[in-house]
């Protein structure tokens, strides 16, 4: 698993960058330029740090997309995954329709280009990773630990603030609540500093964990521990905007894979975070970021699992004329399509009127409520 | 040559997005960026009452520049040991009114709490039995602050709490005079100021000492 016993080659390498076109290269820098960006308007409210207090405006009942605490005392917005679990635990008194509709919303614009491009945390563990040491490469281990997120997410996200009435990720295990929320109010506020104890020490060595294997491995806490990612990932086969592979022009070479740092196994399934590595890795120009596929082409997820059945059926029967595109005919195609885009409509129906349902029960209120006067569980103290 | 003002194009459109989200970032800061307490009402051009004039003779005017809950009356800040504890009208769960100025000789402890808190719900039957004990000159008061008066209803709806000494915040109105950045959040009273805030949970032997300390040097 480390560097040098794997046939891939290595996705961040000296070598690999140096191939990068300026295409590639351009792309990068802008997505580096957005994960800052978003990182300090998610973080804008600088007095906080200096006076180890949170914000407490009305912004605060609106989400951002990616992991960032509400309790940082520079975020002036909520984190969607402590405002869900912060829903579940009182959803014995209402339903969280505000905050799974915001969710879904999300999940449904952009998928997981979130984790690539608006996630504070994300780029945190992108910077951790440039630090030099040895490096381990995503493997066939790595992509079974990648599923580790979906039992976090079920257990810590849903399963405990459901029966035990906790919020189970934020009090047990997130790093992102420790690092932006615990340390800064621990080290401004004496009180709070007197109240930590077991737990608060137990996220505190978690968090130098993570940290840890960050710097050991491309983006460990997002690919293998992050619930939020998890959803996301549920999306990613039908968000509108992202990445795309152009069928008529993809040869199925996986160079796109081998070049991916994440355990993908084609680009845009559920471990793609839609960085645009890959597109300068695709020899024939396939991948590029779009709303909708280029000249009546599918995205690759759709298309790809059935190109490469079709492919083998006529490779097997050798009969039947070749189909049209990436192994499809153009039926299929258009079948294919329509049923993408009639999933999209139902799914933007439905986080519409969840979060105009959620408005009107009063939600935000209840999402606002939380994050400005925290439950100080919520950072592992008390 | 082709490419050349494509690439000058997104440049551009890269500072442009750059100094749009600065743009934000400042009017977020400037605009809406507020911390404990910048968000509550500022009423009156009354001077801050922290501190008021604790050693006035007891009566019902003792602190007349009293900040007041009910009425909007003075600047809400984060309340420290020797300020005033600013006056407020509260209907209890069984229907009764806590009116802070009517325990001004008394030792109260205010605990502000939500039934989404984990800590706050675990320390409650502490606090209860510390209530129960009716020691003579203290007075307990919960001060709930969640979502609707329903949730607290529906909490104490399989609870066996004396509902006299609990009450719903409606419209954080009491809370944005007591502001905190977190819950559980206590403060004790003695005689009208502020004794002690006390962040976070504690256990029965903390609160008793807490309230046993109070109570002699009232």
């Amino acid at each position: 698993m480390i560097s040098n016993d794997s046939q891939n080659e290595k996705p961040d390498s000296p070598k690999q960058q140096a191939k990068a076109s300026p295409r590639g290269r351009r792309t990068q820098r802008i997505r580096r330029y957005t994960q800052l960006m978003a990182a300090v308007l998610f973080n804008c409210h600088f007095t906080g740090f200096a006076k180890g207090r949170i914000y407490q405006g009305k912004l605060k009942g609106v989400c951002t997309p990616g992991l960032n605490c509400y309790s940082c005392p520079g975020a002036v917005a909520a984190c969607p995954l402590g405002s869900l679990q912060g829903a579940l635990v009182s959803s014995k008194y209402r339903f969280p329709y505000y905050i799974l509709g915001t969710l879904l919303l999300m999940g449904l614009f952009l998928g997981r280009f979130i984790c690539g491009f608006l996630c504070p945390f994300g780029l945190l563990q992108e910077l951790l990773h440039k630090l030099p040491a040895p490096k381990i490469r995503k493997s066939r281990v790595t992509r079974i630990l990648s599923y580790g997120k979906y039992v976090i997410l079920a257990l810590f996200v849903v399963a405990i603030p459901l029966w035990k009435l906790a919020p189970g990720f934020c009090k047990y295990i997130c790093p992102a609540g420790t690092f932006e929320a615990g340390l800064p109010l621990t080290f401004k506020n004496k009180a709070l500093r007197e109240l930590t104890g077991t737990l608060f020490s137990w996220k505190v060595m978690l968090l130098t964990v993570i940290v840890v294997l960050c710097v050991l491995c491309f983006r460990a806490f997002c690919r293998f521990l992050c619930p939020l990612g998890a959803i996301y990932s549920f999306f990613n086969p039908v968000s509108l905007f992202g990445v795309r592979v152009d069928q008529t022009l993809c040869t199925h070479c996986d160079a796109c894979v081998h070049r991916c740092p994440m355990d993908i196994k084609k680009v845009r399934d559920h471990e793609c975070i839609q960085c645009g590595l890959c597109i300068d890795s695709c020899p024939t120009g396939a991948i590029h970021f779009g709303v909708k596929d280029k000249r009546g082409t599918v995205s690759l997820d759709a298309a790809a699992s059935v190109a490469v059945s079709a492919e083998k059926t006529n490779s097997t029967s050798n009969t039947g004329p070749t189909p049209d595109i990436g192994g499809l005919s153009a039926e299929n195609v258009q079948a294919r399509r329509k049923i993408r885009l009639a999933i999209a409509i139902a799914l933007l129906a439905a986080g519409i009127a969840l979060v105009a349902i959620g408005l009107h029960a009063g939600n935000f209120r209840s999402v606002m409520n939380k994050a400005i006067r925290i439950c100080y569980e919520c950072i592992g103290i008390g | 040559m082709k490419k050349k003002p494509m690439k000058v194009m997104k440049r551009k459109l890269t500072v442009l997005l750059a100094a749009l989200t600065l743009v934000a970032a400042v009017v977020l800061v400037s605009g809406c960026g507020k911390d404990n307490g910048d968000d509550l009402p500022i009423v009156t051009a009354t001077p801050t009452v922290a501190g008021g004039d604790p050693s006035a003779t007891p009566t019902p005017d003792r602190f007349p520049n009293r900040a007041n809950a009910d009425t909007g009356k003075g600047t809400p800040k984060e309340l420290e040991a020797g300020d005033v504890a600013p006056e407020f009208s509260l209907t209890m769960m069984d229907g009764s009114t806590f009116r802070m100025s009517e325990h001004d000789d008394e030792v109260v402890l205010l605990n502000f709490w939500a039934t989404w808190c984990g800590p706050c719900v675990n320390e409650m039957p502490d606090l209860m039995q510390l209530a129960s004990e009716n020691i003579p000159g203290f007075t307990i008061c919960f001060i709930s602050i969640d979502d609707s008066v329903s949730d607290v209803k529906d909490f104490l709806s399989n609870k066996s709490y004396n509902s006299s000494i609990i009450g719903y915040d409606k419209g954080a109105r009491i809370c944005s005079y007591y502001p905190t950045g977190g819950i559980p959040y206590t403060v004790i009273v003695v005689n009208g100021v502020v004794k002690e805030t006390v962040l976070g949970s504690r256990s029965y032997d903390k609160y008793k000492a807490l309230v046993t300390n109070a109570l002699s040097g009232k």
